[in-house]
């Protein structure tokens, strides 16, 4: 098969997820390469030709899929626009996960995508997702090594390694979860038709999101886990247990972890 | 550390002043806002049925962007008084 008859034979769905997908991590090397001001403009130029693409092409099956992508550079711009003013860390994902969370809901209503999709409404294996949870420990402390980032919380306060944890479930480990899993890993599929193609696709967005860390060790342990979760909700139907091992990655990563090995 | 707000985002959120940030990041969030409004309006006058049935998909981008704005915008003012 020729080159041409090669690039025939890539669905419009694939290239678009691959084009698009490579624009993203364009963005995002340009925000660490070139700053705020470059990251924000590579992502607000992304998002508008994403959606300028969704409301003049035909309907097709990778119609979902941009608006599915268009959340991405969404996740950056509010992050690096959202005033944060001497307030502690942790409660800048609170503020940064509100207007996330208005914009994964405004996808879901306007792509009409189905909770089934999104790893929703699934039966619930309780005994297994938790198994599936307790891998976000291992994973906390692999991300940990990676990066080494700065402690959240001075000491081990109860009261602040609880509020940790529920910031970590309602505004890290949620928010990230339907964003990529549910959200952009229910169009690719309904896109490509794929699992392998799908879960691809959400991992690799999000190891792209994850370059702005400076750390090329740690983007690879994200994409490593974004795979894992993303084929665990393939298998099991639910977001569940995904959500939980994220909760336990992020609280171990940037609160535990620190907390113990620290001085190390 | 998170997608959301990774090492660097942090960093430039403490080195950079709030006037920096919104001069530069917002500033850009805010012209892609207004672009994006300006397409709603055209595509809504000019569009046909399909591309108007569309229209509901700009709203992904500008609420959020709009709720960024509304805080920026309280924010700023705080800051005045």
């Amino acid at each position: 098969m020729g080159g041409l008859d090669r690039m025939r034979a890539v669905s419009p769905a694939a290239a678009v997820a691959v084009g698009y997908g490579a624009a993203l991590a364009v963005a995002e090397l340009a925000l660490v390469q070139g700053g705020l001001l470059a990251g924000a403009a590579c992502h607000a130029v992304l998002l508008i030709v994403l959606l300028a693409h969704h409301l003049v092409a035909p309907v097709t099956a990778y119609h979902s899929l941009l608006v599915g992508l268009a959340l991405l550079p969404i996740v950056r711009l509010v992050s690096l626009t959202v005033p944060i003013l001497g307030i502690p860390y942790l409660a800048w994902h609170v503020m940064v996960a509100i207007p996330i969370a208005v914009a994964a809901g405004l996808a879901i209503r306007s792509e009409q995508i189905e909770p089934r999709l999104m790893g929703l409404g699934a039966r619930f294996d309780a005994v297994f997702q938790l198994a599936v949870a307790a891998v976000g420990i291992p994973l906390g402390l692999l991300a940990w090594l990676a990066l080494r980032p700065r402690p959240v919380i001075s000491g081990v306060d109860p009261v602040q390694v609880v509020l940790a944890g529920i910031v970590g479930v309602l505004f890290i480990a949620v928010v990230e979860e339907v964003v990529f899993r549910g959200v952009l890993q229910g169009v690719a599929l309904r896109a490509l038709g794929s699992s392998v193609g799908a879960v691809s696709v959400s991992a690799f967005a999000y190891a792209s999101m994850s370059i702005p860390s400076g750390s090329p060790g740690f983007v690879l342990v994200m994409l490593g886990a974004a795979a894992l979760f993303g084929w665990i909700v393939e298998v099991t139907g639910s977001l569940g247990g995904v959500i939980g091992a994220h909760a336990l990655l992020a609280v171990g990563m940037l609160v535990v972890w620190p907390a113990i090995l620290g001085g190390l | 550390m998170t997608v959301t707000i990774p090492e660097l985002v942090r960093s430039a959120a403490e080195s950079f002043t709030l006037d920096f940030r919104s001069t530069t990041a917002s500033l850009v969030a805010i012209i892609a806002l207004v672009l994006l409004l300006t397409v709603r309006e055209i595509a809504r006058a000019r569009g046909g049925r399909h591309r108007t049935e569309r229209l509901d998909t700009l709203g992904v981008a500008v609420w959020p962007l709009l709720l960024v704005f509304g805080v920026t915008v309280v924010t700023r003012m705080l800051e005045l008084l």
